[in-house]
């Protein structure tokens, strides 16, 4: 009795995995990768066209000292653009997305510091604009994002438990 | 161990060192690219950041002989009062968005007098501004949390201007309420 239990188990194990393609995955992780990464590249060029406005944005945090504002805005817009690069072309696709999952962690970091201390913030995020943006929806996108570079970062780990998974089970 | 269960068995572990070094390159490389692109611009920006205030106080000692520039407290006018001068032509009007907010679409007959720019906008425009000097001045910006309204209007104070209000309702109220829009 046991045996057969364990047996219809994986006979019903093996036929979920068969219904999630793998190619369906790879497509998802495809739209996933250049979303995330292009999103970035473009937020990182914007940020480059005017450093000056977003020199302001980052000082309206009031977290960073004034020495060290003017070093985190030059190097800021090209660590998206490159980490967006190295995403967007899967060339190291893991790099790409601990480095923009680290950085959007921050600016959630910094957005809620901001939030509970009351201040009058810009995210600045997509350059600068003509008015000011709602931080809540700042912070809400950048979670999003977070989320969705969690799941790239463990991608590859992910599809080779589902595939190791389905040859494990169809091989006994 | 099969190749199945290899790829079964690989961990964050022995990943996540070396993924964290690759980063730490990332960020060394931005940083000297960064450094790089802001040497090459035609206006660097500076490695010693000024405040919004900061900058505009230097562009008016620069500009003139002015007495040094401080915010001040400015009266304000709500959305009937500014529609009704901009009607009748009474005030000068004053935008102090970027130009290429201005170029966008402004309010009719306003000047751009943006803090961005002041010095250059300010010589630009001198002519008319110095025969508004004791006339009705209304500034404003994007509306909302903007400050450029007050900075702007603070930085005319000190060069002499005596009747200086600021609309706080901003282009976006503008906007909102149908009036018309001038490019």
């Amino acid at each position: 009795m046991g045996r057969l239990d364990g047996q219809r188990r994986a006979d019903r194990a093996i036929t979920l995995m068969r219904k999630i393609s793998p190619v369906y995955f790879k497509i998802a992780e495809w739209g996933l990768r250049l979303g995330i990464g292009g999103a970035f590249i473009y937020a990182g060029w914007l940020k480059a066209q005017d450093p000056i406005s977003f020199a302001d944005s980052v000082n309206s945090f009031a977290i960073l000292p004034s020495w060290l504002i003017s070093t985190f805005t030059l190097a800021l817009p090209m660590f998206e653009i490159v980490a967006g690069v190295l995403l967007a072309i899967n060339w190291p696709k893991r790099i790409g997305a601990l480095a923009l999952m680290s950085l959007t962690a921050v600016f959630c970091v910094a957005l809620v510091l901001a939030i509970a201390r009351g201040l009058d913030v810009n995210c600045g995020c997509f350059g600068p604009s003509a008015s000011t943006t709602n931080p809540w929806v700042d912070l809400t996108r950048n979670l999003l994002i977070v989320l969705g570079c969690v799941c790239l970062y463990r991608s590859d780990w992910l599809y080779n438990r589902v595939t190791a998974r389905r040859e494990i089970l169809t091989a006994a | 161990m099969t190749s199945a269960e290899e790829r079964w068995h690989t961990n964050l572990a022995h990943d996540l060192p070396r993924d964290l070094a690759g980063v730490v390159g990332v960020a060394i490389v931005a940083l000297v690219a960064g450094l790089v692109v802001n040497r090459l611009r035609q206006s660097p920006l500076p490695l010693v950041y000024h405040t919004p205030e900061q900058r505009l106080a230097a562009e008016l000692t620069q500009l003139v002989n002015a007495p040094p520039f401080r915010l001040e407290d400015l009266d304000t006018v709500g959305l009937d009062e500014f529609r009704g001068l901009v009607k009748s032509g009474q005030a000068l009007v004053v935008d102090a968005r970027a130009a290429s907010f201005y170029g966008a679409g402004h309010v009719p007959g306003a000047l751009n007098l943006s803090r961005q720019d002041f010095a250059g906008d300010y010589q630009r425009l001198r002519p008319t501004l110095d025969k508004a000097k004791d006339s009705p001045v209304v500034v404003y910006c994007s509306g909302g949390e903007c400050h450029d309204s007050r900075l702007v209007a603070s930085a005319l104070i000190s060069l002499g201007y005596t009747h200086v209000r600021i609309f706080t309702g901003g282009w976006a109220a503008w906007t909102a309420s149908g009036a018309p829009i001038a490019q």
